[in-house]
C-alpha cells in the first residue's frame, strides 16, 4: 500500500539547488506527496458535503433509487416548524451547557492537584484516563447497571443514607444530567490529559520565585498557573464545546433518546435511517453543521479578541 | 516426471482452492473484500430476546439436529427500532439476511418499501405451504394487497400474569386454582387492594421506565376499552384519537400508582423480576414474559386481559417470517424450508407464552393440553393491532413517542392532558409528512 | 514530576512551610477521593462480570456482599465467539485506519511544510476547513456513496471515510513546521529528493507526533459508534460498539454476561493504554495540541 502509492516520488533527485528546501517548483512532489489524502479528502468530506447538501433540497427516500422530486425550501420549513426538531437541537444544547464548563474547569482543578501533590502522577493519570478508552457501549452497560432504579448500584448507595433516589434515565427531570454525569466520568480523562502536558511544560523556577517572594501555594496557582493555562483552557474549552455538539453515542445507548434526550443527531438518524426520509435528514444535518460553524465562528472571534495569537 | 508435476499442480489448486473456500467463510475475507459469509449456511435476524429467545433457541438447535450444525446461523438484535433500521439498512445496502423476522405491524410497510420478496403462490406450493394452514384472520392481517410477503408464526398479546400463592390467600381464585374472572375497574381495583392486605408489596406491576412501547400497549388496551377509536386513521394521514378517552385512560392508569398499588418505577426488566421475586400478585406484560417467570420457579398461572370497561380489547401483535429481498433474484429456497422447519416445531413456541398460529400446532392435542399459554387463547378474537401508517408498528416512531408521554403522565411528571396534548402535537407532524414509501 | 514541594524550603519562612505542607495534604486528600470516585465504576462492573447471573440479578448489595468468583461469564462469552469476532473487526478496521491516516495525513503534512509550490495557501486553507466539517454531518451522504461504491458491510466502509482527517494534517503540519531546517539543508545539498527528505529525515524525528496520532486516531475508530453501525448491519463484521449495542448474546437477566461482554470488549484498548500511557502524554505535550 505504502510503497505503491509513494512510488511515484521517487523521480531521479533533482540536482543542484540553491535554495534550502528541495527544488520543487513547477515540480509535481507536492502534488503527489498531497494526492492520497486529497483524493480521500475529495471522496470522503468535501465531496458528501456537497452532495448533502444537494440532497436536502429532494425528498430523497432511504428505499426508492434516486433523488427522488426536487422540494426547494420545503424540508428546511418543515424542520423548522417540527417541534420534534427543535426539541433535539435544544437537547443538544442543554447537554452542552451541562458538560462543557464542568468537564473544562473539573479537568483543570484535578489536573493542578495531580501535579501539586507530584507523587503517584501515574497512577491518578491512570485512574482519570481509564474511563476514555472505554468503548462507549462498554460505558453505557456498566451505568445503565448502576442507574437502574431500586436495585442499581447508586439506589442502594443513596438508599443508605436514605435518599430517595428517582427514576435516572426515565424522569425527564433527571434523563440528560445522570446522561451528562456519565459523559463527565467518561471524557474528563481527555482534559486532564490535555491539563498535565501543559503543567509539565510551566517552568519550576517560577514557583520558586513565587515562594521566594512569599507567595503561599494557592497564590502561586492563581498567579502563576492558571494565567500560564489559559491557552491550554481556550483549546480545551473549544474541543469540549464541539465534542459536546456531538453527542449521540451515550444517549441513544441509555435512553434511545426518550425523557426528552434525544440529542439533533440522534434526530438526523431517526429521520434518515429509521424513518427512510433521507433528504429531510440531510437538511437536518445541514442546519446542525450550521450550528457547529457557528459556534466554531463565535468562539473564534472571542479568543481573537482576548488573545491573537492563540488562533493563528 | 510430468506425472509428478501434473500431481503437483493438482493438489496445488485443490490446496488453493480448499484455502479460497476457507477464507470465502470468514469475517475477514468477507470484510475485506465482500465475499459472502457463509453461502451454506441460513441466516436468520430475530428480535427475540427475552424469554421467546431461550425457546428460540432450542427451535435452532432441532434444526440444527436436523440439517447439520453448519446449517443455521441465526442472530439476534436489540428489539424494536434499532433492529427494523438495521434490517432495512441491510437490505438497502444489499447483504441482508435469507430470513428475518417482521411483526406484522410492521410488514405491510416493508412490502411497500420494497425491502421484501413476494411469496408467490408458485413457492409456497413448492415448500409444501398454504395460507390455510394459518389461523384465517391472521394470515389475512399479514397479507399486503392481496399478496404474501411473510408466515405468521404467533399472536402476542398482553396478558395478565398472577401469582398463584398471593391471590390464593386474598380469596381471588376458584375450587381449581385459577383465578375467578375479573370483569370491571372497580373489582380490579378492589382485586389488587386484597392482594396488598394479603401481603403483597404491590398488586401489580407493569413497565413504565425506558420502555415506550410497553407504555403504548398498556395505553392502548385501557384507551380502546373505554371506547377510544384508533388513534390514527386513513392509513396514518390524520390523527383520530379521541382527546378525552385518552386523557381519561391515562388517568385511570396514575391512579393505580397514587392508590400505592402499582410501582412507577418498574422498567421491563425490573417488573418482571419484581414479579418473578413474589412481591406484585400481578404484572400485565407480554405473553412472551412466560419463559422468564417459568425459570424464576414462582408460583404462577396466565390469563387474558379482564375486561376493565366498556368493550373487550387488548394489544396485540404477530411475529412473521420475511424474506429480505435479494438483489440476485434467487428465490428464498432454502431459507423457505427454515421457516416451514420453524413454524411446524411452535409447539416449542408455545412454551414461550405466545399463541402459535399454524393451524397443525395450534389444534394439536399437545397445545390444547398446555393449559397457562391455551387459557390465554380468547384473547385472539378480541386483539388489537396498531393502526396501518408508515410511521406505526413495533418499536415505531409512533409507538415511541406515544409511550414516553404515557410514561410521563403515569409518573405524574406531566397531566393526563398535557401528555394528550404533547401526544397530538407529536402525531400531527407525523400525519403531515408525506410517506417516504 | 514536578515536584513542587521540593522548591527551595531552606529560605522559606515557617508558616509558608507549614501551610505548604497543609494544602499539600488537603490537595492529595481531595485527589485521592476523585480517583477512587473515578475508579469504583469500572471496579464494579469487573466484580459483577465475576459473579453468577443470579447473583447478579439480586443488585448491587448481592453483587458486593457475595462470595462468588467465577469466569463463568467469561468463558460463555469465549465459547459464543461474537465477542471476539468484533474485537477482530475493531482491530482490523482500526489499523488499517491509523496507518492508512498516518500515511496519508504526514505526506499532505510534509508538501504543505516542507515543499513550496503554488496555490499552498489555498490547498491549506481548504484542509482548515475540514476541520470544521464533523464526520457526523456526513453519514447520510457516505451512505449513499459507499452503496453506490458496493462497499456496505465490508470493513472499508467503516474504514475509508474515517482516513482524510483534518486535524491530523494540521497536527503533522505544526510539527514539522517546528523541525529545524538545518538538519535538512544537508541532506538537500547531497542532492535528496523530498520523498528521502519525508522518509528519512522528517518522519524519523517525528515520532511524538505519529504516536500520538497513531493513539487517538485508534482510540477513536475503535469506539466510534454512529458511523459503523450505520455502515454494517453484517453481525460477524460489526465492531465493538455496533456488536455491543446491537446484538443480544444472552437472554433474561444475565447482568454478569453483560458486563463480561464490555468489558472483553475494551480489553484490547485497555492494555494498549497500559502499554502506551507515558507516550499519550508526550504526544500531547510535543505536537501543539495542548494550545
Amino acid at each position: 500500500m505504502t510503497a505503491a502509492t509513494v512510488a511515484p516520488p521517487r523521480t531521479p533527485p533533482s540536482t543542484s539547488d540553491t535554495t534550502t528546501t528541495p527544488r520543487t517548483r513547477g515540480d509535481a512532489a507536492p502534488w503527489l506527496f498531497l494526492a492520497p489524502f486529497g483524493v480521500l479528502y475529495l471522496l470522503f468530506v468535501l465531496g458528501p458535503t456537497a452532495y448533502g447538501f444537494v440532497l436536502s433540497f429532494f425528498d430523497t427516500s432511504l428505499v426508492r433509487p434516486g433523488l427522488g422530486d426536487a422540494v426547494g425550501f420545503g424540508n428546511f420549513t418543515a424542520l423548522l416548524a417540527s417541534a420534534d426538531f427543535w426539541s433535539s437541537l435544544g437537547n443538544t444544547v442543554r447537554f452542552t451547557l451541562f458538560t462543557t464548563p464542568v468537564l473544562v474547569v473539573l479537568s483543570l482543578v484535578l489536573a493542578v492537584l495531580v501535579n501539586r501533590v507530584g507523587r503517584g502522577n501515574r497512577v491518578f493519570r491512570f485512574a482519570f484516563f481509564l474511563p476514555y478508552v472505554l468503548p462507549s457501549a462498554t460505558v453505557a452497560l456498566i451505568w445503565m447497571f448502576i442507574l437502574t432504579p431500586d436495585s442499581g448500584g447508586l439506589a442502594t448507595v443513596l438508599g443508605a443514607v436514605g435518599v430517595d433516589a428517582p427514576s435516572w434515565l426515565g424522569d425527564p427531570d433527571w434523563a440528560m444530567q445522570a446522561i451528562a454525569g456519565v459523559t463527565l466520568w467518561w471524557t474528563l480523562g481527555f482534559n486532564f490529559v490535555l491539563y498535565l502536558a501543559a503543567l509539565q511544560d510551566i517552568p519550576r523556577e517560577l514557583y520558586e520565585a513565587a515562594a521566594i517572594d512569599g507567595a503561599g501555594p494557592w497564590q502561586q496557582t492563581a498567579r502563576i498557573t492558571f494565567p500560564l493555562l489559559h491557552r491550554t483552557t481556550a483549546l480545551v474549552t473549544a474541543l469540549q464545546l464541539i465534542a459536546s455538539l456531538k453527542v449521540f453515542d451515550q444517549i441513544y445507548l441509555m435512553t434511545m433518546g426518550a425523557a426528552d434526550t434525544r440529542p439533533v443527531l440522534e434526530y438526523v438518524y431517526d429521520t434518515g435511517f429509521t424513518d427512510y426520509r433521507v433528504g429531510a435528514a440531510s437538511a437536518a444535518s445541514m442546519l446542525y453543521f450550521l450550528l457547529i460553524l457557528l459556534v466554531s465562528g463565535l468562539w473564534l472571534l472571542a479568543t481573537r479578541r482576548r488573545d491573537r495569537e492563540v488562533i493563528r | 516426471m510430468t506425472l509428478n508435476r501434473r500431481q503437483a499442480l493438482k493438489a496445488m489448486a485443490l490446496g488453493g482452492t480448499a484455502l479460497a473456500t476457507a477464507a470465502c467463510g470468514s469475517p475477514l475475507a468477507s470484510g475485506l473484500v465482500a465475499t459472502p459469509l457463509e453461502p451454506e449456511k441460513v441466516a436468520f435476524w430475530n428480535l427475540w430476546s427475552g424469554g421467546d429467545g431461550a425457546r428460540a433457541q432450542q427451535i435452532f438447535e432441532r434444526y440444527r439436529t436436523a440439517r447439520g450444525a453448519g446449517s443455521l446461523e441465526a442472530t439476534t438484535l436489540a428489539w424494536g427500532s434499532p433492529y427494523y433500521t438495521k434490517l432495512s439498512l441491510s437490505i438497502v445496502g444489499g447483504r441482508p439476511p435469507d430470513v428475518a423476522v417482521c411483526h406484522l405491524s410492521r410488514l405491510s410497510n416493508f412490502a411497500r418499501a420494497g425491502l421484501l420478496t413476494e411469496l408467490t403462490p408458485a413457492m409456497l406450493r413448492g415448500a409444501g405451504i398454504d395460507g390455510a394452514q394459518f389461523d384465517t384472520s391472521v394470515w389475512r392481517s399479514g397479507l399486503v394487497d392481496g399478496r404474501a410477503y411473510g408466515l405468521p408464526v404467533d399472536i402476542g398479546a398482553l396478558v395478565l400474569y398472577y401469582n398463584t400463592e398471593i391471590c390464593g390467600r386474598a380469596g381471588l381464585l376458584d375450587a381449581s386454582g385459577r383465578l375467578k374472572p375479573i370483569t370491571g375497574e372497580a373489582t380490579f381495583r378492589a382485586a389488587l387492594a386484597a392482594t396488598r392486605e394479603a401481603g403483597a408489596r404491590w398488586g401489580l406491576v407493569s413497565p413504565v421506565i425506558a420502555d415506550p412501547s410497553s407504555n403504548w400497549r398498556i395505553f392502548d388496551t385501557v384507551y380502546t376499552q373505554m371506547g377510544g377509536q384508533d388513534v390514527l386513521g386513513d392509513n396514518g394521514t390524520r390523527v383520530t384519537m379521541d382527546d378525552r378517552t385518552a386523557a381519561e385512560s391515562l388517568r385511570w392508569l396514575r391512579e393505580l400508582t397514587t392508590a400505592g398499588l402499582s410501582p412507577d418505577t418498574a422498567t421491563d426488566v425490573t417488573s418482571v423480576s419484581l414479579f418473578a421475586a413474589g412481591q406484585s400478585a400481578f404484572l400485565v406484560h407480554g405473553a412472551w414474559q412466560t419463559p422468564t417467570i417459568v425459570d424464576s420457579k414462582v408460583p404462577f398461572s396466565l390469563a387474558p386481559v379482564p375486561q376493565l370497561f366498556e368493550r373487550p380489547a387488548v394489544f396485540a401483535d404477530s411475529h412473521a417470517l420475511v424474506f429480505p429481498r435479494t438483489d440476485s433474484g434467487d428465490g428464498p429456497g432454502r431459507a423457505l424450508g427454515f421457516a416451514k422447519f420453524f413454524l411446524e416445531n411452535t409447539d416449542v413456541w408455545a412454551q414461550g407464552g405466545s399463541l402459535p398460529v399454524y393451524r397443525p400446532v395450534l389444534e394439536g392435542s399437545w397445545f390444547r393440553d398446555y393449559e397457562p399459554v391455551a387459557s390465554t387463547a380468547p384473547t385472539k378474537d378480541i386483539a388489537i393491532y396498531d393502526p396501518p401508517a408508515w410511521y406505526s408498528g413495533a418499536g415505531s416512531t409512533m409507538q415511541t413517542s406515544v409511550g414516553a408521554q404515557v410514561a410521563l403522565a403515569r409518573q405524574g411528571l406531566a397531566s393526563p392532558e398535557d401528555a394528550v396534548r404533547a401526544i397530538r402535537d407529536a402525531l400531527t407532524g407525523y400525519a403531515a409528512t408525506p410517506s417516504p414509501l | 514530576m514536578t515536584a513542587l514541594s521540593a522548591a527551595a524550603p531552606g529560605r522559606r519562612q515557617a508558616s509558608t512551610v507549614s501551610a505548604t505542607r497543609v494544602f499539600d495534604t488537603l490537595c492529595l486528600v481531595v485527589v485521592v477521593i476523585f480517583a477512587v470516585l473515578w475508579v469504583l465504576p469500572t471496579a464494579f462492573a469487573v466484580r459483577t462480570s465475576l459473579v453468577e447471573n443470579t447473583t447478579a440479578a439480586q443488585g448491587a448489595t448481592a453483587i458486593a456482599g457475595s462470595g462468588d468468583l467465577t469466569l463463568h461469564s467469561y468463558l460463555a462469552l469465549f465459547a459464543q465467539g461474537d465477542v471476539l469476532n468484533w474485537s477482530l473487526s475493531s482491530a482490523i478496521t482500526s489499523v488499517v485506519t491509523v496507518v492508512l491516516t498516518l500515511v496519508t495525513a504526514s505526506m499532505a503534512a510534509f508538501a504543505l511544510s516542507r515543499l513550496r509550490f503554488r496555490g499552498k495557501r489555498a490547498v491549506f486553507l481548504v484542509v482548515l476547513a475540514g476541520i470544521v466539517i464533523p464526520g457526523q454531518v456526513l453519514i447520510v451522504p457516505w451512505f449513499r456513496e459507499l452503496g453506490a461504491f458496493g462497499l456496505l458491510n465490508t470493513y472499508w466502509a467503516v474504514i475509508l471515510p474515517q482516513v482524510p482527517s483534518a486535524i491530523a494534517v494540521f497536527v503533522f503540519k505544526q510539527f514539522f513546521d517546528g523541525l529545524p531546517r538545518e538538519i535538512e539543508e544537508a541532506a538537500v545539498v547531497e542532492g535528496a529528493g523530498p520523498w528521502t527528505l519525508y522518509r528519512r529525515i522528517v518522519l524519523p524525528l517525528s515520532r511524538p507526533a505519529i504516536s500520538a496520532v497513531a493513539i487517538f486516531t485508534f482510540v477513536w475508530t475503535w469506539n466510534n459508534l454512529l458511523w459503523p453501525l450505520i455502515a454494517v448491519s453484517n453481525p460477524a463484521l460489526m465492531t465493538v460498539p455496533v456488536g455491543l449495542a446491537t446484538v443480544q448474546g444472552s437472554f433474561g437477566e444475565r447482568y454478569a454476561d453483560v458486563m463480561a461482554s464490555s468489558i472483553l470488549g475494551a480489553l484490547p484498548l485497555v492494555l494498549l493504554f497500559l502499554f502506551f500511557q507515558r507516550r499519550i502524554v508526550e504526544g500531547v505535550t510535543s505536537t501543539g495540541l495542548k494550545g
